[in-house]
């Protein structure tokens, strides 16, 4: 399985794991306080209340995508020496930082300028207001 | 001097004048390629009513002159004798109806141990990656061969920045579409192009590194020029010099990766406003320092000098509203001893206004709430409550596990809004990079840490206070890329102007005297100087003495045109 086909596949299976009911007892037990020490390695989206919720349709697709434009992995750069010493190597689009963009339901916008999975996982899929979720209320 | 002599020197000194006249505009040239077909992104043909000083008249001729305004600003901030090309293109992006990728931007091509010409100083250090439209100009030539082509058989780009063609659309953040004035910030809801070209390219330009920010692995196990200047100050090591798993390590060791370029931390306090919000421990000797803490969104906000105590540990009853005898979530017990003090609390179960109200009541002066989970820096503390009049904060968990452990001898603190530093930058001025962990939105070692104050170009949002400058006092990139070896070279001759000796110079392709052209190519010297540099000099030294003007010019009488030359 190629490098990309695993990230994609990793995505999936992050998706699937939100259905799993006892994650989501789990979760469920930590809504409505600010006890995020189950929050942060959840595996599914969180609503407004903090409490475990299936990613949306368009999530999936967006992560999906995400996930294929965000592989980044040093093998696929082949770099190559010419004759005169020069080192040159062409990088991939997975190499590009990607601004994302998320609007909250209370309409607070979030920005985040990002080159991997899983800052896209978590920005899309914790709401800034939920309790636990990683990145609520940052200093600024 | 023979007196047509003097009129031909008089009139190079004239167009000398009028030369420098035009080295305040741009000093190297960005070109956008548009890449989109006819009829859609740049080349969209809705009629729409020019805005915010964009002249344009459709969709697409607004889109392009705003990403060309952002490419102007680039453009007259760095030089280059090599033209820099984007590749740009509004294509589809990933959306959602509330999330979208606004766009996505990076060099294309990286070099290590090139060649130069001419004046050009080649790369700074060997064996480093250098972003294309970088090593272009540190080369003086362009790197890539001309007969190299793409896969679609165009020369190869230097920067290649996607826009997302559907934004604000019903199914892609609707309702917040691109704005493309000129000026800031553009009406509410919208994102505004130009600052996030703007960005874009600066990622491009030099902004960002190319180490996996997970495993630390480098491209042929090379460095770069911004790796380079990323310093870690826990291990103090730069990243260049770090193992693969120290790299790893120190992407996420918050408040602690600063940059060490001097051009960033002297432009530093021109842009950083002061004011520093820390946890400082005084005694003991063993864990003295500055803390990073997360803010709370209520009770007072930390002030100068802040409040000073001894911290003691919170103890409640463990009950139902928490099972934890630290965790604050039940009237205090301990209240004596903590009366007048800094309390410190567990992060869990209850809401933290419950912790911190609980120490409140207990005549706390102040609370510490000891994160529950690594990571940092700490996230701030959320909840409302009106009645709280005593500052809190969070504090990482491996800082409370260290406080608590000197407790029994006693913890003197302080916690209020250190003036003597600025805001994103460290005790010894440098700027902090966003390096939180465990990853979050924003993750990424080549940004800015978010806690900078005023809000700068390169942070991972794009804030509604941005301007569209990149220089200082309003921004810190252009600093950055003279940090990675964008040298000033206002003349475009290759030589930093710290060392150029005419850092403006002359440079018709052959030496002239007014509108006549010598047909001798106008040769650059060593130390920056052209022939017409110093035959203008002459003129200005010896203006009313033939005979000295002659002895001056005489070393560069080839380049005289033929009958002037005695």
């Amino acid at each position: 399985m190629s490098n990309f086909s695993m990230a994609a596949a990793g995505a999936l299976v992050a998706i699937a794991l939100a259905a799993a009911p006892a994650d989501a007892q789990t979760a469920a037990r930590g809504g409505g306080n600010d006890d995020g020490a189950r929050g942060a390695g959840q595996k599914a989206a969180v609503d407004a209340q903090g409490r475990l919720r299936a990613p949306t349709p368009e999530e999936s697709r967006m992560l999906e995508a995400l996930g294929r434009m965000l592989d980044r992995s040093a093998a696929r750069v082949t770099p190559v020496r010419r004759a005169d010493g020069t080192l040159s190597a062409t990088l991939p689009e997975s190499y590009m930082e990607s601004l994302i963009v998320k609007r909250e339901a209370d309409g607070t916008v979030r920005h985040a300028c990002i080159h991997d999975l899983e800052s896209a996982r978590r920005l899309l899929l914790f709401p800034v207001t939920a309790p636990g979720a990683p990145g609520t209320l940052e200093e600024k | 001097m023979r007196a047509h002599v003097r009129a031909f020197v008089t009139c190079a000194l004239t167009a000398a004048l009028g030369a420098l006249s035009t080295t305040a505009h741009a000093q190297a040239t960005i070109t956008i390629v548009n890449a989109n077909a006819p009829g859609v992104g740049y080349n969209d043909p809705t009629p729409a009513a020019p805005v915010g000083g964009n002249p344009g008249t459709t969709i697409g001729e607004q889109r392009l002159n705003a990403v060309r305004h952002a490419a102007s600003i680039w453009a007259q901030s760095l030089a280059s004798p090599v033209e820099i090309t984007v590749l740009s293109i509004f294509t589809t992006r990933a959306c959602t109806p509330t999330a979208a990728v606004l766009a996505s931007a990076g060099a294309t091509q990286i070099f290590a141990n090139f060649d130069s010409v001419g004046l050009s100083p080649g790369p700074e250090f060997q064996d480093t990656w250098y972003h294309v439209a970088l090593a272009n100009k540190r080369a003086g030539v362009d790197l890539v061969p001309a007969d190299v082509k793409d896969p679609v058989g165009n020369p190869p780009d230097d920067l290649r920045v996607f826009f997302n063609i559907n934004l604000g659309q019903p199914d892609c953040l609707a309702g917040s579409p691109f704005y493309y004035g000129f000026d800031t910030p553009g009406p509410p809801s919208t994102v505004n192009l130009v600052a996030t070209a703007l960005h874009e390219m600066g990622h491009g330009l030099g902004f960002s590194q190319f180490a996996s920010v997970t495993d630390g692995t480098q491209i042929s196990d090379l460095t770069d020029v911004y790796a380079r200047n990323l310093l870690d100050v826990t291990t103090g090591k730069t990243w260049s010099q770090m193992t693969n798993a120290e790299r790893a390590a120190s992407a996420v060791n918050g408040r602690k990766v600063v940059w060490m370029g001097p051009n960033v931390t002297a432009a530093a306090p021109d842009v950083l406003v002061p004011g520093f919000p820390l946890l400082n421990i005084g005694a003991p000797a063993a864990i003295a320092g500055n803390y990073a803490i997360g803010t709370a969104a209520f009770g007072p906000p930390l002030s100068s000098p802040g409040v000073t105590g001894q911290v003691v540990l919170a103890l409640d009853a463990g009950d139902a509203a928490g099972p934890s005898e630290t965790d604050g979530c039940s009237p205090i017990t301990n209240a004596a001893e903590l009366a007048g003090q800094i309390a410190l609390v567990d992060r869990g179960t209850c809401g933290f206004v419950v912790k911190v109200k609980n120490a409140q009541d207990a005549g706390a002066i102040a609370v510490l709430v000891a994160d529950n989970v690594a990571g940092s820096p700490p996230a701030g503390l959320g909840g409302v409550d009106p009645t709280i009049t005593i500052p809190s904060v969070r504090i990482a968990l491996s800082d409370g596990t260290a406080i608590k452990a000197q407790l029994a001898g006693g913890v003197t603190a302080t916690l209020g809004v250190d003036l003597s530093l600025r805001a994103g930058a460290d005790e010894q001025g440098r700027v902090m990079m966003n390096a939180p962990s465990p990853v979050q939105p924003g993750s990424s070692i080549s940004h800015w840490d978010p806690v900078a104050s005023r809000n700068l170009l390169m942070e991972p949002a794009i804030n509604i206070d941005l301007t569209h400058s990149v220089k200082p006092p309003e921004d810190l990139t252009l600093p950055q890329m003279r940090d990675i070896g964008w040298f000033a070279d206002a003349d475009v001759d290759g030589l930093t102007d710290a060392l150029d000796a005419c850092p403006q110079s002359l440079r018709p392709p052959t030496v002239t005297f007014g509108t006549l052209s010598t047909g001798v190519p106008n040769r650059v010297f060593s130390d920056g100087c052209t022939t017409q540099d110093r035959v203008a000099a002459c003129l200005a030294e010896s203006p009313a003495n033939n005979g000295a003007l002659i002895a001056c010019v005489a070393p560069y009488r080839d380049a005289l045109p033929p009958g002037t030359q005695d």
